[in-house]
This record gives structure tokens, sequence and C-alpha cells, in this order.
């Protein structure tokens, strides 16, 4: 891919140059962070042909408003995990809106699953239903330092919190699921 | 209060295990007096992590999407300035690019020169096949200018067709992928670059890109024809590639946008003019705004394409002055002058003195002006009598031209055939969307379904069903969407899907 002088770049000297209007060092910053946002965007709606288009628009978005991006210690996947929050919430304003032509476009599967994989997709969907009735702080933090592994560190600086507080949350957040998962405390 | 230790041990215990460094039960017996706190909460990580963790997007996904943004983002970037920066001269290299020349000069010295020789002759699965290829990414490093960069990335797909025919002469079809890959990959840097580039500051280099591709789908022809059958897809996609990739850098040449193509659409060739093609004006308006008056001018070459990269010249006549100034058009061949304060008159004329490109010649005999309110060289304006500007106008300041909305199809659905194998009806459900995702229901699809004994054109409103009745006894059909009229305009280079089959009930 272009370019492989971009390639050798820090992001904050890519993002100086795509401040200038230089899309091909936007477009070595979208190589770089597209994995990391298209699986918090995944995370979040479930569909992948959703989290695709969401994703698109999340870079687009930034891109635009990139010129009111300044580093300031928070790194650049900061900037486009708040771009990407923002994109989600633009998306399930527009879901409500248009739920019936969405559900044209989700058309059931025609071939059953065997019996071991409807339990595991029935275990899946337990604890993706308990995950989603958590506080929304912990269902977050859950996404991010478990289902996308994330360092601590890079969790806080998205979320704008200390380390210490997002392995308190964290904490937290793992005994409410276990709460709702098996109705006990830890 | 809350256990922080145990949350640090926790923290600590989930990093081990991403790592690999532990595993669960490693975990609790470093940490036997809180275990029985631990193990369920790491369990249910785990467990949460194995069955909820998202996948990384598609690589096609990836590679695609990249180009749409570029794309979206070149047009963009083309309202904010149509030059791109210039490359900083060699005493002014970054640090990276020091590295690799540092790279560059050491694989001399410490290798030899005589083994940096021999690694050019290097195929995939040889020792030097390495260093051939770091040594590119070297002078491509090393390279200056834009021009600099096409040339290096052209001898680079020019390389990589080398090797392909040498495996092929050697009977290898091993190897043969990772260098149609990395040909495909000098082939997207190409269009990217060009794409990116004003091609004012690259005279001449376009076209010598062009005379390499077409020399490339010679070559791959001729080693498609002597490669094993195991081979010939990799070579046949690559053949897409590369005259899409014509396709698409005649376009940007001729001051189009590339993403006026769809992929494996090309332009039908057009003999080369003698002469360079001219270009004229062929629209001239004028508006005032506070106490200054704009010109809009848009240059066509004379087959009626859009002029991107024209220097457009002219001077104003207001109580006397003769003030000069200029504009280059963008790739909608528009660009705008401004006659800065205008002092009490009631009257300013603008008069087009020239009009440059390093491609086309100026015919000033063939501007024109649909409005009649100029010959399309000069106008005169009635300042007490000017239309404001339109509210889409743009604004004297460098601020991004907002770039109007596209629809694509995302998605074509085969929907289950009904009828009998002698009269069917097979059903495509199209599902439309607006560049920022939006679903779009008010546009029509039109489509054609093409079958063993006929075609069938039709057309269907987007997320409902396009139709064909099928009588031939054919047993598949295509489905290929050839239009989409709606609110905002097609964008066919950015459908995620083309033509989709539907099969006859069973």
């Amino acid at each position: 891919m272009f370019n492989h002088v971009s390639a050798k770049l820090s992001d904050a000297e890519l993002i100086a140059r795509a401040q200038e209007g230089d899309a091909v060092a936007f477009g070595e910053l979208y190589e770089r962070h597209v994995v990391v946002i298209y699986r918090y965007v995944l995370a979040r709606v479930n569909v992948e042909r959703d989290a695709e288009d969401i994703t698109e628009v999340v870079f687009l978005r930034a891109f635009e408003a990139l010129h009111r991006y300044k580093e300031r210690g928070r790194p650049f996947t900061a900037f486009l995990y708040q771009v990407a929050r923002n994109a989600l919430v633009d998306y399930y304003r527009q879901q409500r809106k248009s739920e019936t032509i969405e559900a044209v476009e989700k058309l059931p599967s025609s071939s059953p699953a065997p019996d071991d994989r409807l339990m595991e997709e029935e275990r899946i969907a337990v604890l993706r239903e308990a995950l989603a009735k958590l506080p929304e702080d912990y269902q977050e933090v859950i996404r991010l330092r478990i289902l996308l592994s994330l360092p601590t560190a890079t969790v806080g600086e998205w979320l704008g919190r200390s380390e210490g507080a997002v392995r308190v949350l964290l904490h937290r957040a793992l005994k409410a699921l276990r709460r709702r998962m098996v109705g006990t405390d830890v | 209060m809350f256990n922080t230790k145990l949350s640090g041990i926790l923290n600590e215990c989930l990093n081990s295990i991403w790592t690999g460094e532990s595993t669960i039960e490693e975990c609790l017996r470093m940490h036997p007096e809180h275990a029985e706190q631990l193990a369920p909460m790491l369990a249910l990580a785990m467990e949460a992590h194995a069955s909820l963790a998202p996948q990384a997007p598609k690589l096609s996904y990836v590679a695609a999407t990249k180009q749409r943004i570029l794309r979206r983002l070149s047009k963009k970037s083309q309202g904010l300035t149509s030059k791109r920066a210039p490359r900083k001269p060699a005493w002014q290299l970054k640090p990276a690019q020091v590295v690799l020349s540092l790279v560059l000069v050491l694989s001399v010295l410490v290798v030899g020169a005589g083994v940096v020789r021999a690694s050019a002759a290097a195929l995939p699965g040889d020792a030097l096949y390495g260093l051939k290829l770091g040594l590119e990414r070297a002078r491509l490093a090393l390279s200056l200018n834009a021009g600099g960069d096409l040339e290096i990335l052209t001898r680079r797909a020019d390389t990589r067709l080398d090797e392909l025919q040498n495996l092929v002469g050697q009977g290898k079809d091993e190897g043969v992928e990772i260098v149609l890959d990395g040909y495909g990959g000098a082939l997207s840097d190409l269009t990217d670059l060009a794409a990116t580039t004003d091609p004012e500051t690259i005279p001449g280099s376009l076209e010598h890109v062009l005379e390499r591709l077409a020399k490339h789908q010679e070559v791959l022809a001729r080693v498609l024809e002597q490669a094993p059958p195991s081979a010939q897809p990799a070579i046949e996609h690559a053949m897409e590639r590369s005259s899409h990739s014509q396709a698409v850098i005649q376009q940007i040449r001729l001051g189009g946008s590339p993403s006026e193509l769809a992929p494996g659409q090309q332009r039908t060739p057009t003999p080369t003019p003698s002469e360079a093609p001219t270009m004229h004006v062929i629209d001239l308006d004028a508006h005032h705004t506070g106490n200054q008056v704009r010109v809009d001018v848009e240059v066509v070459l004379v087959g009626g394409g859009k002029v991107r990269g024209a220097t457009v010249t002219g001077s104003w006549s207001v109580s006397g002055s003769g003030a000069v100034s200029s504009c280059v058009t963008t790739g909608s061949g528009k660009c705008h002058l401004w006659s800065g304060d205008i002092p009490e008159a009631t009257q300013a004329t603008f008069t087009i003195t020239d009009i440059s490109h390093p491609s086309y010649d100026y015919a000033p005999e063939d501007n024109s002006d649909p409005d009649g309110d100029s010959d399309g060289t000069t106008i005169t304006i009635d300042l007490a009598g000017l239309e404001p500007p339109m509210p889409t106008d743009v604004p004297p300041t460098d601020t991004p031209i907002p770039v109007p909305h596209t629809l694509h199809v995302r998605e074509l659905i085969a929907e289950k055939s009904v009828g009998n194998a002698n009269n069917w009806n097979g059903f495509v459900q199209v599902v439309i969307r607006r560049d920022d995702g939006r679903l779009i229901t008010d546009a029509t699809v039109y489509g054609t379904f093409t079958f063993e004994g006929g075609t069938c054109s039709t057309s269907c409103q987007a997320t409902s069903y396009c139709k064909a009745t099928i009588k031939t006894g054919a047993t598949t059909a295509t489905f290929t969407v050839t239009n989409v009229v709606g609110p905002y305009s097609y964008a066919p280079s950015d459908n995620r899907e083309y033509s989709v089959e539907v099969y006859a009930p069973e």
C-alpha cells in the first residue's frame, strides 16, 4: 500500500500532513487504526455490514474534524473512538426511524444449525443479553478491555480515566456481569 | 471500600493471560489468597472474550474502503487546494527517510555491491528476495517528488511482471501469487498517487504510466497462455486490475475523477490526436458579495470532459484599474476569481486573457456561455443589478467545498425463486445506501438479468425486489445493476456488489 514513506511516520506527523489536506497521509492513519475501530464498532452493533458502513463514516468524519484535533497527550485513537461513539449514536437514532426497512434487510437464515451449535449460540445470546443490561460504563470497559483486549492504559485514554480507575471499573463490571449470568455475587 | 488490590491482581492476570505469559491456573496459583474470587471472574472474562470478541474486518473491505475514502478526500482537498505539498529537499529529509537511506547505503557496503546486483534477479523463495524488496522500499523513500515516486512505482510493477515471466518460464506456480500481490500493490500505489497529485507537477508522467500499463497487459496476456491452470485465475485478476488502473489513470489525466469509473469499467480507447486536445470556457458567470465581485469560470475539453488543473488568468477593468487575477480549476473544471474591493463604480469588466494546462491547448475561439450574459471570454458586470451568489457557492476563504452525497449499491440479495424449471421468477433485493451509510429507499434501480437464451431489463424501487420471468429453461440468471436514479448522484465505483446469481426453483 502507498506510501512507504508515510508508513514510517508517527501518527503526529501523519496528522500534521493530513491537516494540510494530504489524503494519502490520512490513508496511512486509516490503515493503522481501522482494525481496532472496526472491531469496537462491531462489538457495539453486532452486524458486520453495519459495522463496515459505520467505520467508513467514522474515518470520513474524523478527516473532516481533523483540524480541531490537538494531541494534548491523548492519542489519535482516543479521538477516533470519540468520533465512533458519536457515529454510533446517529446509527441507533437512524435504526429507530428505519426499523421496518431494516427488518426487511435482515432475512433469517434458512439453514438450521446443529444442536451443539444451537446451545453455543444460546449461551452467547445469554452472555450478550447480560452484558447489554449492565450500566453503560460497565459495558464499555468490558468491550474495550475484555472483548478487544486493549491495554489498561489505552482504555484509560479512550475513556478519559486513570489506569487505576479503569482497573476498579473493570473489576466491578465483571462482578456485575457474573451476577447477571449466574445470579450470585463474586 | 472496594478492594483495589484485587482489582490490580485481576488486571495483572488478564495482562499475563492476553500476552500468553501465564494461564488462568498459573495466575491463581500465584495469588492463592484471592483465588476463590479471581477464578470465576477470570473464567467469565475468558468466556466473554472467546464468545463475543469481534472479528477483524475483511482485508478486501479495508482495501476497498481506503480507496473510497481517498477518492472522497481527494475531492474535498481539491476544494481546499489543488496542489500537493511540495516534497522536501534531501537535506530536510525526515528521520525515517534518513534511516531508509542509511539502509540502502549500508546494504551496499555490508553485503557488497555484487550481492545487491545479484538480488535484482531474485524470485520469491530466494534468500535475496527480501533484500530486493527492501531496496525497492528504500529507493521509494529516497524519491523527492511525486514524479520520482511514479517512476519508481511503475518500475516496481515492471519488476513484478519480470518475476512473473521468470516463474512461469521455469514452470513454477509457487510464488506467482506473491509477485501478483506485489504487482497489485504497486498498481494501488500508482493510482493512489495519481489521484492525489496535481498533474501539473508531473508533466508527462501519467502518459508514461499509461504506456507501461498497456505493455503490462500484453505481457500478462502472453504469460496467461503459458501459465499452469492453477495460476491462471490470479493472472486474469491481475489483467483486470491492470486495465482498471489504466482506465482510472486515463480518467485522471483527462481531468476527471477516478471515482467516475467502476472497478472493471474501462474507457473506450480513443485514437491519440497528432496535436494536444483543446480546451475552452463553457460557462462564465458573475456574482457580487459585499463589495467584491466573483467570476466563476468553467473549462472543458473539446469533447466536453472537465479540465482539472487549468490555470485561468484574466484582468479586471473597474474604474480604470487593470488588476490581474488567476485561479486553477478543480476536478469539476471550475474555479473562481475575485475582484478585490471595488471602489464606487457602476460597472466592472472581466476578460480571460489566457488559460494554460500542461496537456491541453487553449482555444479561445470556442469559448461560449449558455446564459448569454457573456461571450465566454469577457463578462461585463452591472454592479447595481447583480444577483448575490447562490448559497452553494464557494466562500472566498480556503474552506473545503462540501462534497455532495452519493449513492451506491450496498448489497444484492438473491431471493428464493418461484415457479418451475421452465417458467420461473427470479427475485433480487437491492439495498442502496448513501455514502455516509444512510439507507436509501426513494431510489429506482435499473438492472439486467442475463441467462441462457436471453436477457431481461428491469427496474425496481430500492429495498424492494427486481424481478425477471425466465422461460427458456435456463437454470441460473445473473442480475447486474446498470444504473441507480435517486435523490443523490449514483457512484458505481462505491458499489460493494455489482451482480448476483439467482437459481431456478428445484
